[in-house]
This record gives C-alpha cells, sequence and structure tokens, in this order.
C-alpha cells in the first residue's frame, strides 16, 4: 500500500440523505471508514442502517449527499460495466441470510470461480480463498442447501473476498448464526481483517458484536446519528441517552429484567 | 416439597423418515417445574429445546412418537384423552411464540383474536369479553387499549403485537406459560420490557414459565433455574444466580466463552469447533465429544448420566478432573 492510500479514508459519507415518498429514512449521515478500519453501525428497526447500506452497495440511490469509497464518488449510479467492475472490486456486501443471496445450483467453488472470472483474477486463487475461510474440501464442493448456516456464511464471506475488495459491507452478517458458530466467524472475519488489510463497516442491532469486531461505531435512531466514536468511548461512558438505553437493554450477569 | 406443576420424565421424541426409519429428537429429558417458577431452556440448532415445549403441549408432528411422560399437575399428558387435552390446552397452558405475526389472524381485529376462545369455549358474553380484553392489555402495558381493540395487526408494530400475544394467553389464566424465543424477532429496548411484563405477570398471577432461548444471559435474567441442552439433551442445570462461576459441563463453559462481550474486546473468542448436532447425529457416547477439548477415547463410547455435580446436574465423563484443572489454573 502507497502512502497516499494510507492516508485516504475507505469510506467516506457526506451529509446522505435518503426519503421513500415522505418518510425521511436517513436523515444527514456523515461518517469515514479509515483504510483498513472497521466500522460498527448500530440501530434498531427502522433506524435507517439497513439503507445506508443498501446505498453503499448502489442498490439505492441516495436522495442527496455523496459516498466516497476509497476516494472515488459513487453517489450517483454507474455507467456502464467497466464502472460497475471497478466499484464491486471496491466494495463488497455479505448478507444477514446466506441461504437467499447464494445460488443453489452452485457449489462453493463454482460461486467463487465466477466472481474469480468476471474480475479477472486467477481461478487459481479459488483455493486460497476455501482456505483462507476454513471451509474443508467437501464442503467447497457442496451445494448451498447441503451446508449449514456458518459454512454458507463462509462461502458467501469467501465469494464477497474473491473480487478483491478495499472495503466489505456486512449486513447483520453473524445475526443468524447460533452462538458457537457465530464465535468461529467473528474469529475468521479478525484474521482476515488482519491478514489483508481490508476495511469493515458492520451493520448490526448487536452492541457486543461490534465492540469484538470493531473499532469504531455509529449509533443511528430513526436515520439519524445519535453519536459515534471510538467503541471504548461510545460504549463504555455513551454521552447519549439513547446509547445509554441501549447499552443497558442488553442482558448481562446482573441484569435486571425490570428497568 | 410442594407437587410439581410440569414434569418431564424421561421424554423421548422420535420422528418417523420416509425411508421407514427414525430419527431421535429427544432423548430422555427429565425436568421439574414447581408452581410459578421460571425456567429456561437454552440451546443452539438440534438441542430439541422447540421439540421440548411441542411435546409438552402435545403439539409434535404427525410422524413424531413421543415416550416417557409430561405430568401436568400429575396427569400424563401424553396419554389424555380429547376431552382432557382440550381443557389443558385451552387453560392449563399458554404458548408465546416468536413471531406474533405468524400466530395472529391478520384478517381479522386484536379485539376478535382476543376475545375468541372467550366468547367461543367459555360462553363469556362478548361486552365482557371485550372489558377483560381491554383490561389486559393494559396490563400488559398497552396505551389506549379500546383504540388497540379495533386495530388490525397489520397496523401495530411487532412490540406491541407480542404484547397483544401475551394479553391473549392471559386471558386464558393459565397456570403455565411457554414462551419459545418469546423476544428474539424484537429490538433489544423492546425484548426488556417485553421480558419484564412476563416476569411481573409470572410474578403477580404465580404461573410457571418454560422460557425457551438461544440467550444465555437473557434466560439467566429472567429464569431462576437454566437448562442447558445438546443434541436432545440435558447437558447442565444449574440455579441462574450460580451458572456464570459454576457452569461445568465443557458445552456450557464454550457457550460462555463463545459470546463476545459487550464490556470488552477479547483477542480471541474461544469458539467451539464444528457445528451443533442433533440427537440422531451423534454417536454412542457424549454427544458433545467430537466438539470437546477435553474428550477422550472413553468419552466417545460412553453415554454420561446427568448426575449432581457442585450444586447443580451435569451430563459429563470428566466434569470432576475438569473441574479440578480449571480451579488449579484459576488458583
Amino acid at each position: 500500500m502507497n502512502a497516499v492510500d494510507a492516508q485516504a479514508n475507505a469510506v467516506e459519507v457526506r451529509g446522505l440523505n435518503k426519503f421513500f415518498k415522505a418518510h425521511h429514512a436517513v436523515v444527514d449521515v456523515d461518517f469515514d471508514v479509515p483504510a483498513g478500519g472497521s466500522l460498527g453501525i448500530v440501530g434498531e428497526s427502522g433506524s435507517g442502517k439497513t439503507t445506508i447500506a443498501r446505498m453503499l452497495v448502489g442498490l439505492e440511490r441516495p436522495t442527496s449527499g455523496t459516498i466516497a469509497v476509497t476516494g472515488r464518488d459513487r453517489s450517483r449510479p454507474a455507467r456502464g460495466a467497466r464502472e460497475r467492475g471497478r466499484r464491486a472490486r471496491e466494495l463488497q456486501i455479505v448478507f444477514q441470510d446466506p441461504y437467499t443471496s447464494l445460488d443453489p445450483s452452485q457449489s462453493a467453488r463454482a460461486a467463487i470461480e465466477e466472481v474469480l472470472r468476471h474480475h479477472g483474477r486467477d481461478l487459481s486463487l479459488t483455493q486460497e480463498l476455501v482456505d483462507q475461510v476454513g471451509l474443508t474440501e467437501r464442503q467447497a464442493s457442496a451445494r448451498p442447501r447441503d451446508l449449514s448456516g456458518g459454512q454458507r456464511q463462509r462461502v458467501a464471506i469467501a465469494r464477497a473476498l474473491a473480487a478483491s475488495p478495499k472495503v466489505l459491507v456486512l449486513d447483520e452478517a453473524v445475526s443468524a448464526l447460533d452462538v458457537s458458530i457465530q464465535a468461529q466467524v467473528l474469529n475468521l472475519l479478525a484474521d482476515i481483517r488482519a491478514e489483508t488489510g481490508i476495511a469493515y463497516l458492520l451493520i448490526s442491532h448487536d452492541l457486543a458484536v461490534v465492540r469484538q469486531l470493531c473499532d469504531t461505531v455509529l449509533v443511528l435512531r430513526r436515520g439519524r446519528v445519535v453519536e459515534q466514536g471510538q467503541c471504548e468511548r461510545v460504549l463504555d461512558a455513551p454521552a447519549e441517552d439513547y446509547t445509554r438505553a441501549l447499552r443497558e437493554a442488553v442482558p448481562v450477569p446482573g441484569w435486571s429484567v425490570n428497568a | 416439597m410442594t407437587a410439581p406443576l410440569l414434569e418431564l420424565a424421561g421424554l423421548t421424541v422420535d420422528i418417523a423418515t420416509e425411508d421407514g426409519g427414525s430419527r431421535t429428537l429427544l432423548d430422555g429429558v427429565d425436568l421439574t417445574l414447581a408452581p410459578g417458577e421460571a425456567l429456561g431452556l437454552v440451546g443452539e440448532s438440534g438441542s430439541g429445546k422447540s421439540m421440548t415445549v411441542r411435546a409438552i403441549t402435545r403439539l409434535l408432528p404427525r410422524t413424531a412418537t413421543a415416550a416417557g411422560a409430561v405430568r401436568f399437575e400429575g396427569e400424563d399428558v401424553l396419554t389424555m384423552g380429547a376431552g382432557r387435552l382440550r381443557g389443558y390446552r385451552d387453560s392449563g397452558v399458554g404458548l408465546v411464540f416468536q413471531d406474533p405475526r405468524a400466530h395472529i389472524n391478520p384478517t381479522r381485529k386484536i379485539g376478535a383474536f382476543l376475545i375468541e376462545a372467550l366468547v367461543g369455549n367459555r360462553k363469556v358474553p362478548k361486552r365482557e369479553a371485550l372489558a377483560r380484553a381491554a383490561k389486559v392489555l393494559a396490563e400488559v402495558g398497552i396505551d389506549d387499549p379500546q383504540r388497540r381493540l379495533r386495530q388490525y395487526p397489520h397496523e401495530v408494530s411487532g412490540g406491541m403485537l407480542q404484547r397483544v400475544m401475551i394479553a391473549s394467553v392471559l386471558l386464558a389464566e393459565p397456570r403455565l406459560i411457554l414462551a419459545d424465543e418469546p423476544t428474539t424477532a424484537l429490538d433489544v429496548t423492546i425484548q426488556r420490557e417485553v421480558v419484564g411484563i412476563l416476569d411481573r405477570l409470572r410474578r403477580e398471577r404465580g404461573m410457571g414459565m418454560v422460557f425457551i432461548t438461544h440467550d444465555l444471559d437473557l434466560a439467566l435474567a429472567v429464569c431462576g433455574r437454566v437448562a442447558v441442552m445438546y443434541a436432545g439433551r440435558i447437558v447442565e442445570l444449574r440455579s441462574a444466580d450460580t451458572l456464570h462461576e459454576r457452569a461445568a459441563h465443557p458445552y456450557t463453559l464454550g457457550l460462555l466463552g463463545s459470546r463476545p462481550s459487550i464490556d470488552a474486546r477479547v483477542e480471541r473468542l474461544t469458539a467451539i469447533p464444528g457445528r451443533p448436532v442433533s440427537a440422531f447425529e451423534s454417536g454412542p457416547g457424549c454427544a458433545f465429544a467430537p466438539r470437546c477439548s477435553f474428550a477422550t477415547a472413553a468419552c466417545e463410547t460412553t453415554p454420561p448420566t446427568l448426575t449432581e455435580f457442585d450444586g447443580g446436574l451435569v451430563r459429563c465423563l470428566r466434569v470432576e478432573e475438569i473441574h479440578a484443572a480449571r480451579t488449579e489454573v484459576k488458583a
């Protein structure tokens, strides 16, 4: 990585707004994800966190504001296949439910190869990616229906990494997993970031998961940023009542059900 | 000691497969619940926690067969006649499910849903039934109950609808509530309100509650005792206030280590390798052995029994050695 890249933020969002008819879903949102950094966006239902993820990937068009990934603007829809390909190599997404985001007729290996081929990368990288996400030979040849939820999520991660993106958006990517499997995938994601210097943007409702995986956190409510900063600062000494309420609602040892 | 409200004795559930064989989903579950007690059932996929609830209400899949006993106030639910079973489901036991939208008729108003059983089964006059429904809605913390009675399910939020479901259960005045992941689909702040309501009503009305969840810390907060299930069996049972300190089964320890903490980041989570299995996938010995870092050759072949250890019940052949080793490391 050269000096210029090291300084550029992986993601820069400024004055982001999204209206769905009269509903103001995302309101004046600003944030950065430093190169190789990891930002968690937390919020409850209707906070706008998934809408932000969808705008980053290009599935929704911002009403106003700018989104830049590795310094390149993507506030407007991509024109042409070249630009779309380039954006795909900048940022990839992993969804919550790998059942609906993987092709049921494709083995893990075929899914990874398809992406490598599309981006003109060497197909011999397939094995590297399979190993990187901890899939066995048998699992790599299996179809999604023969894999467990955790294994399918590993396939989805490998498929996203096949484009060699600088940023990975994880939209509730570990939320549906069993606790013991969730821990495996969280460890895997931490390893991948340490090895590759990829930046994460984790969309989650789970503050503990955010603390484990992210350096910084942004708390969102009804489309607005409530507060943001380093995880330790925001979670240990919340400045806002809403953040405090969110934190206190998480069951921990000694937690009482009657607030 | 008071007679138990609910007693499961050697409860085993097998399900027939298409090729004529059968698969075990629950294997010898023993549990007792005192009147007014809250008991947590915690486990991952395939642990059998939801199947236990279905067996308690005798709402098993058509191809399933249950052995052992489910006794409610001393009477075996599995052998009850149709009339007794109807009475038991009407006023003995109430069910709160994870997804209220899937269990409340979307085409009828909330009021009609709430009074259906009162008017249909108990011949309560409609006007009185509606008054009772409004009162119970207020009890579960719903403002303006009269207006809510006239609304349709799609007009209210998920958290509100879950309260409606709890209200519908309360209207039947059951002695036992079965709550199967009642807050899993809700936001954390709403989750806290809903479990708070369940807890308060259970205390006020002296109802027993079986609370099923994948979230060990939530179960510990809501229940007096917690049973950890793995592959269709109970592997550890302890009082909630000592579980964090005294957890002894390697699986319980693994669950505690797997969950990230909101208070601090750890270098690595102590993930349990492999994936959770169902009872029929497990070998002749301990079902957890293939994922257990303490397992020996004996664990693969000898099935452990649920035995007393350190104030709780633990199903592990090596529990004493593991405990001794862990105490040494701590000291």
